[in-house]
């Protein structure tokens, strides 16, 4: 089913913006997350890396199939032949891997974003939107246990193990505005039924939900509402490199068929 | 003209190729069939969003749908509606599972070679994006069970 079919111009112009947004976020994310493969500290997880990866860039690519039927170019294009400038991902998710404690919380935190997220879209009209959330709900879920099972086994892991988390949830939390910040055209999506609330509105219970998961374990999550703004194409150099890698096959032949 | 049952009959030949002994059909992912003429129409219902055998089972559809008599031309649909979901393998899939050493899907998988219920979940993580990797207490061996979807 094609989406947004019958909305007006500047309406699908707005909502490409929107799915593009949570495309980006997965398809950053899913890089970072291949760059553990072979690296992780256990072959279990060179494996629940790559697995999850794969989910990642999959969610991306359905999304950005929709950024198409709203009037974009297609998939590989899209992932491919941005400039950093023209990435709507929240800046969270270009950050480097640092040590295993940043990217396990990184995850755990964006896990318990996108769970908000995918769960309010399923009120959307856009039945495509729906369909797409549901499809990356039922194999998200498998990435929240895991975060969340990891956090839970470092939080026992003594002081050093604490100190690092702490440390790594202060830096995701300094980066945290960027995933719900108001956007100016969200009021129109939600006038127009295509979402059931403004995403901004989603900050408060974002951030409960946090602290209520690291709170048990004497870790505390306290994000302010500043810091950088992806969503406006503001990106730092750590993303420009993670383009360079992840499009360099592409860029060889971009019209080549695999 | 052929009938939906023959395509269906047909389509029972075509597997997943991460699991050769189980048919397309049984793994539940063959959805609509419509036929006008001599034109078939299949949907097909994507399993794990990340699963690279799509590509190949939607090609071996199309492939041997035109095999069949009175067939001219082919088309198969990607749909993600209805969604699918491990539910939708049939019982005889789930033996067929079973057999390849593969835990069926569902709450504490009995160990597929020794029948023990003594397993543990080591990773949901397996070789596969579609596969856990469990433990079994009694006999001691690793196996994999296909994740509830
Ligand atoms: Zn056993």
């Amino acid at each position: 089913m094609e989406i947004g079919r019958d909305l007006d111009g500047g309406l699908r112009a707005v909502l490409r913006e929107y799915v593009l947004s949570l495309a980006d976020d997965e398809l950053v994310l899913g890089h970072r997350d291949s760059e553990w493969c072979a690296f992780a500290p256990l072959i279990e997880e060179d494996v629940a890396f790559a697995s999850i990866a794969q989910d990642e860039i999959a969610h991306a690519q359905m999304m950005l199939g929709m950024v198409q039927d709203l009037g974009g170019p297609g998939p590989d294009a899209l992932a491919f032949g941005r400039a950093s400038s023209a990435m709507r991902n929240a800046v969270l998710l270009e950050r480097p891997n640092g040590d295993w404690a940043y990217s396990l919380t990184r995850h755990l935190v964006y896990d318990i974003a996108d769970d908000l997220r995918t769960e309010a879209l399923l009120r959307s009209r856009e039945r495509s939107l729906v369909l797409v959330a549901e499809r990356m709900r039922r194999e998200e879920r498998y990435h929240l246990e895991h975060g969340r099972t990891w956090v839970r086994a470092l939080a026992h892991g003594g002081r050093e193990a604490l100190l690092r988390l702490q440390h790594a949830l202060d830096r995701v939390a300094a980066d945290s505005f960027d995933l719900f910040r108001p956007i100016a055209w969200e009021g129109a999506l939600v006038r127009a039924g295509i979402l059931a609330e403004e995403p901004s509105r989603l900050w408060e219970p974002f951030v409960a939900r946090v602290q209520a998961e690291v709170g048990p374990f004497g870790l505390t999550f306290t994000p302010g509402r500043s810091g950088p703004h992806g969503r406006a194409g503001e990106h730092t150099p750590d993303l420009d490199g993670l383009l360079r890698t992840m499009g360099e096959v592409w860029r060889s032949d971009p019209h080549a068929i695999w | 003209m052929p009938s939906e049952t023959e395509v269906r009959t047909a389509l029972q030949a075509v597997h997943d190729p991460e699991i050769p002994v189980l048919s397309i059909v049984d793994l539940g992912v063959v959805s609509a069939i419509r036929i006008s003429g001599a034109d078939v129409e299949v949907d097909i219902l994507p399993t794990f969003s990340g699963c690279p055998a799509l590509g190949f089972m939607t090609e071996a559809v199309r492939r041997k749908v035109a095999e069949l008599p009175g067939v001219e031309a082919v088309k198969v649909r990607l749909c993600l509606d209805p969604a699918w979901d491990t539910s939708r393998i049939s019982a005889r899939g789930r033996l067929a599972l079973q057999s390849f050493g593969i835990a069926p899907p569902g709450d504490a998988p009995a160990c597929p070679y020794c029948g023990s219920r003594e397993t543990r979940l080591a990773s949901s993580f397996g070789p596969t994006r579609c596969r856990s990797v469990y433990y079994c207490d009694s006999c001691r061996n690793p196996f994999e069970q296909m994740k509830a979807l």
